[in-house]
């Protein structure tokens, strides 16, 4: 086994860490570099130490697991990549650990990391790593078998064999449990996954979820592109969110390449994030609104997220905000009149929003539905290291606006709401203070100068060696993580996309238990799960 | 009786089956109107639900390969029980002349008897969705039926009987004094009763895609073509039902007390009156989010409660 570095670390630029980011308690006997863009400490470790430093990650540095990804090297050497991020501000650690691609067995993190599950799943299958003593090594996103592990290097690429592969669900016993499954396809349109419930009566005993239906091979598809020409490709990841996506994107691109990033065009990425959180969350509040039945209350939320999607349409002439953002800034820059624009419309969404708040909180046969109804207690988000909105409402005070601060953040001060009570209303309040907080925060970037950001200068990938970056942002659902790995000739070799919703699907499982059935979409839409983001 | 009369007689039937299931989708289509208003949008047009009616007229049904016959028959059986229901309600006529069909006893017993074969219907194919919805459409049944028939004696109570023809004759005779406590005691259980068998908000929620807080809804998930034709016919056919007992029982004016050419009036009355119920109950209807589903116990019993409450009130105070 090779205990060599990982070239990415070797040609890591250097810089000391500030003198409050202390060396993490596991780095004390091995090599340690700090990477001041990304705030992360890098480390390389031998395969058999992967288990317990990750554990000494989770015990002794309080660190989360972020996400854990495989890579092939094309070398007949497979790393896996493990970030760990701190559960408040501060800074993370990136492992690395590096395995033959004859044999790659690797000694699972469950159940000491229980979040680690659906990573360690998905590695097992696309990179064909063996989780030692797994104590679930079912498929995650496969649902056909392929002639060989599809994210590995080859020059064909893998084609799904036909067979399709058994899939257990555990099952319940007892007088009168029965199963419900739900889905691929339902009644509405909406995103496919599968439900299968385990039932008393109406009462829910255990959900699991089953995805993968909308798997589309979008990690495979960035490789041997140029990473100018995948911003579509990281927007489209989870359409909804283009352009958290495309920024958490190019925040990689940028860090593995080493680019600066001017104050306007930070601004201007400021302004189109907070208008997409917005706009994304005030269709939540919306779905909530509709799924309880009252559809007068929906329909003022989505006027009112009309406004916002305007207001992107009217900065950036893109109605989503597709097609704007590309890496080291914007690919035309936006309006130069929207001030006098987009200042009432903040205004409006704002005052809307408060009043729409206090209307479904003080509606009777809302608040109803709402309070005390799927519940995620605050040990189950510790446990599942959930993120986003939903990790604040259980009062999980995280964001990495105000955690891991990243361009358009560095040095200002975000309000980040949450709450305690962990259920369908605490979420429906974060999110809408997350709302006024983000119209707020539209016009603070509006006075910063982001309609003179200019357009981006075209971008040279080409370098000496092989180069690695990681992009953090926080998208409206939470957490979005992307790292990017550039080959020599300046083509995306790898690239892992993690959007929140890998973190936070498991989340629904919990917060049904002991909930009836038809509460269950109300569930699930205030937790407002990605099925494209998490299958890709 | 003279041949005038009884051919008078069989036009009124045929004019009030044609009024009841003529009407009906219009009135599902004011009330779509009214609440598509109340959210910001135009809304279909409030004759659409002919034009669905029609559309699934011309479609052929599919049926699941586990459905019996029992898929095929239902529908039938169902729409027609609730034909059946028609005359026992003086729509155009008073006394109606079909009153020796049945009382309003019998009105609740095929209304249950349509409810049954669409539970029955929905667990023949065996399907998850069918099944949930007909326990939850039974089990809200068997809490609203207490109530129902409860609101039929407390309505009946001051003319000692339980037909709509003489229930609605005491009440013209009674002139304004018919609002008296307990008649708006028993109406306000009976608007209850007919929130939950249309399976109107909050008890269910018409307008949604969520296939599991469905109670009609999934019932019907397997259907197609001309059965759900019936289906959906038969429903707004209820509505009209209900609503039009209501109307009878609490607004009797303007009724035809013969068959001579007043009864032309009394169509365009009740054609208004239905119309203008339809336009409460819709403007109601948004008013609600849906009910947590155990909650409909809780307004179950207030249905009772203020049945009973009805029924106290004529015999113990004699108000």
């Amino acid at each position: 086994m090779s205990e060599v570095f990982p070239p990415s670390i070797d040609a890591r630029r250097g810089g000391d860490p500030p003198l409050a980011q202390s060396k993490p308690l596991v780095t004390q006997d091995v090599e340690a570099l700090w990477d001041p863009s990304e705030r992360l400490w890098q480390i390389a470790i031998a395969p058999s130490r992967w288990r317990l430093t990750s554990q000494s990650c989770q015990t002794l540095d309080g660190l989360r697991l972020g996400s854990l990804w495989g890579e092939d090297t094309g070398r007949s050497v497979l790393r896996v990549h493990a970030v760990w991020l701190p559960s408040g501000p501060g800074s993370g650690l990136h492992l690395v650990t590096e395995l033959p691609t004859a044999t790659p067995r690797l000694s699972t993190l469950l159940p000491d990391v229980p979040a680690a599950l659906y990573f360690e799943r998905e590695a097992s299958e696309m990179f064909g790593i063996e989780f030692a003593s797994s104590p679930d090594p079912r498929p995650l996103l496969l649902h056909i078998s392929h002639d060989f592990p599809p994210l590995r290097k080859r020059t064909a690429p893998s084609r799904p064999s036909g067979e399709r592969r058994t899939y257990e669900f555990p099952p319940v016993e007892g007088e009168g449990v029965y199963e419900v499954p739900v889905g691929p396809v339902h009644a509405g349109i909406i995103e496919p996954g599968h439900f299968r419930f385990q039932v008393v009566g109406e009462e829910i005993l255990s959900l699991e979820v089953r995805l993968g239906y909308t798997h589309k091979g979008t990690e495979k598809l960035f490789e041997g592109r140029t990473p100018v020409s995948s911003v579509p490709l990281a927007e489209s990841v989870s359409g909804d969110t283009p352009i958290a996506g495309a920024c958490a994107y190019s925040i990689a691109v940028e860090s593995a390449l080493g680019l600066k990033v001017d104050a306007a065009t930070q601004a201007a990425r400021g302004l189109l994030l907070e208008i997409e959180r917005v706009a994304f969350l005030l269709g939540d509040i919306a779905g909530i609104a509709l799924d309880v039945g009252y559809a007068a209350g929906a329909a003022r939320a989505n006027a009112l997220r009309q406004i916002a999607y305007d207001a992107l349409e009217a900065a950036t002439g893109a109605r989503t905000g597709r097609g704007v953002l590309t890496i080291g800034g914007l690919l035309r820059p936006l309006d130069r009149a929207l001030g006098p624009l987009l200042t009432p419309r903040m205004g409006t969404i704002g005052k809307g929003t408060t009043s729409l708040l206090e209307h479904l909180l003080t509606h009777p046969s809302v608040f109803d539905r709402i309070h005390g109804t799927g519940t995620v207690p605050l040990n189950v988000a510790l446990a599942l290291q959930l993120v986003g909105p939903v990790a604040r409402a259980s009062g999980l005070v995280r964001d990495v606006r105000s955690d891991m601060p990243y361009g358009p953040y560095v040095g200002r001060v975000v309000h980040v709401p949450h709450e305690k009570s962990a259920d369908v209303e605490a979420r429906l309040r974060v999110k809408a203070a997350e709302v006024i907080e983000g119209c707020r925060l539209v016009l603070e970037f509006l006075a910063d100068g982001a309609t003179e950001a200019s357009a981006a200068p075209p971008l040279l990938s080409e370098g000496p060696t092989e180069r690695h970056g990681l992009g953090l942002v926080e998208s409206p659902r939470g957490e979005y993580l992307t790292w990017v790995s550039i080959g020599p000739d300046g083509r995306l070799a790898r690239v892992h996309v993690r959007e929140p919703s890998f973190l936070n699907w498991p989340a629904i499982e919990y917060a049904v238990k002991g909930n009836i059935v038809p509460d269950f979409p109300l569930c699930n839409k205030s937790l407002n799960l990605s099925y494209s983001g998490f299958d890709r | 009786m003279s041949l005038s009369s009884e051919l008078g007689i069989v036009g009124i039937i045929v004019l009030e089956f044609a009024l009841v299931l003529g009407i009906s989708p219009l009135l599902s289509g004011v009330i779509r109107k009214i609440k598509s208003r109340s959210q910001g949008r135009v809304g279909f047009p409030i004759f659409q639900s002919y034009r669905d009616l029609g559309k699934l007229f011309h479609k052929g049904s599919v049926y699941a390969e586990s459905a019996s016959a029992v898929t095929e028959w239902a529908p039938l059986i169902s729409f027609g029980a609730l034909i059946a229901a028609i005359p026992l309600v003086p729509w155009l006529v008073l006394p109606s002349p079909f009153g020796f069909a049945g009382d309003l006893i019998l009105f609740v017993g095929l209304l249950a008897l349509s409810r049954f074969m669409t539970a029955l219907a929905a667990l023949d194919a065996g399907s998850t969705f069918g099944g949930m919805g007909s326990t939850r459409d039974m089990w809200i049944g068997a809490l609203l039926e207490p109530a129902f028939l409860l609101t039929i004696f407390a309505w009946g109570a001051p003319s000692g009987s339980t037909g709509a023809s003489t229930i609605a004759l005491h009440s013209i005779s009674l002139g304004l004094a018919n609002f008296s406590p307990p008649m708006l005691l028993a109406t306000t259980a009976f608007v209850f009763v007919l929130f939950a068998e249309t399976g109107r908000l909050p008890f269910d929620n018409p307008a949604t895609h969520l296939e599991l807080t469905m109670i009609h809804e999934a019932m019907v998930l397997d259907y197609s073509g001309r059965e759900l034709l019936l289906i959906e016919w038969g429903k707004a056919v209820k509505f009209t039902l209900l609503t039009g007992l209501l109307l009878t029982v609490l607004l009797p004016w303007g009724l035809s007390l013969s068959l001579g050419i007043l009864v032309l009036l009394a169509i365009a009355v009740v054609v208004a009156k239905l119309l203008g119920a339809s336009v409460i109950i819709g403007a109601l209807e948004t008013r609600f989010a849906k009910l947590r589903l155990f909650r409909v116990v809780d307004f179950a019993a207030v249905a009772t409660v203020l049945a009973l409450g009805s029924i106290s009130l004529t015999y113990l105070v004699g108000v």
